[in-house]
């Protein structure tokens, strides 16, 4: 499944993913591949996603992403996801 | 012919007035690519936001937010967004001149008009207008981000969610090209979230998480912000593109002078010449007789 993170600022990241937990307003929850169409709403906590392959980002200024081999972890305040036609995009303020 | 000297000094200093504005043209120019980068990387954010939006909101009856509350309008806040520097254009006085244009018409109306600015030539412009200025931000201009846009927002919303206001618009140079720009005002408070016809027609089956209730809650004061933002960004690339534009008018107006001038120079150098030689000449007629 492809993810997209995007803030206000920036294209936080792009890139395929076997698996994605996100901080559910009401608690974590993990997407996989062919998911249904869903919008969530996300609250204070980190996403962390299984990647498909090495990982990439789009801005190398950014520290926020922490590459833990083969997964990856971003801290977020508060959000928005959208997931269709096995993408997610993951709206973060 | 004695103001040689006197024009000789009057070319230098248009000449290092011509750098001073043709070095701030380029400036603007770098910042002007800056800020276009900036609404560019939000524009995807924007863009997706006001879909999913759309999509949460298109088949559910609407008044469940406080922010799309539409009450009787006493009291407008008119949000003046200008830069904090001056020396381009029209660019600070056309959103002064409208904002008081808009502020006249509802006094007019009998409605009560507060005003917030954002940007210190707002304040300027508008201090002395006979307007309540409620509130001045202008130190977001220290440094932009969103969350310092944020916290702007959060407020004005605080004050409509509070009933101290029952509308608010923003006014501001929305961002065309860099020799464009259009002062334009924009309804920010009561929302309205409108599907038109198009995108109603690809609204999907989407499972909501928590309740489609809470999500929008939650994601109309991120549009909201996100507007902000925009409006923000759009005013950054307009004062940056209208600066440049001033600036390269001024370097053309210098230019004109400085040519003029150089003339000018030169026909007094000649003529000092001609006077120097008919000088001698005449003496030289003199010895000779």
């Amino acid at each position: 499944m492809t993810v997209e993170i995007i803030t206000p600022e920036r294209l936080l990241f792009v890139g395929e993913v076997k698996a994605i937990q996100l901080p559910g307003k009401d608690g974590l929850f993990q997407l996989l591949d062919n998911h249904a169409p869903l919008i969530a709403s996300l609250g204070k906590g980190s996403i962390k996603m299984d990647l498909a392959k090495a990982y990439e980002r789009t801005d190398s200024s950014s520290n926020k992403l922490i590459s833990e081999g083969q997964s990856l972890k971003v801290d977020i305040s508060g959000g928005v996801v959208e997931v269709s036609a096995n993408k997610a995009i993951v709206l973060v303020s | 012919m004695a103001n040689l000297k006197e024009l000789r000094n009057r070319i230098t200093s248009i000449g290092s007035t011509m750098q001073i504005t043709s070095a701030m043209k380029m400036v603007s120019a770098a910042k002007l690519k800056k800020a276009q980068d900036a609404i560019q990387q939000l524009r995807p954010y924007a863009n997706k936001l006001r879909e999913i939006l759309v999509n949460i909101s298109g088949s559910i009856a609407e008044g469940g937010s406080p922010f799309s509350e539409e009450r009787d309008v006493k009291t407008v806040m008119l949000v003046a967004i200008t830069s904090n520097r001056g020396l381009c254009g029209a660019f600070n006085a056309n959103v002064v001149k409208l904002t008081k244009k808009t502020a006249e018409a509802y006094k007019k109306e009998g409605r009560e008009v507060k005003i917030v600015v954002i940007g210190k030539k707002a304040f300027d412009g508008l201090k002395s207008s006979g307007f309540t200025i409620v509130a001045n931000h202008s130190s977001v201009y220290e440094e932009i981000n969103f969350a310092r846009v944020s916290e702007v927002a959060e407020w004005i919303m605080s004050e409509f969610a509070l009933g101290v206001v029952d509308s608010v618009e923003v006014l501001y140079n929305q961002f065309k090209n860099a020799g464009v720009q259009i002062p334009t005002k924009e309804a920010f408070l009561p929302i309205k979230v409108e599907a038109d016809a198009a995108q109603m027609s690809h609204i999907k089956d989407y499972l909501f998480e928590p309740s489609r209730a809470e999500i929008l809650e939650d994601l109309i004061p991120t549009t909201l912000r996100t507007q902000l933002f925009k409006s923000v960004l759009d005013s950054i690339a307009s004062e940056h593109g209208a600066r440049m534009t001033a600036m390269h008018k001024a370097t053309d107006n210098a230019k004109d002078l400085q040519k003029g001038l150089m003339l000018e120079y030169n026909k007094a150098r000649q003529a000092a010449i001609t006077n120097e030689i008919l000088e001698i000449v005449g003496g030289a007629e003199a010895l000779k007789g």
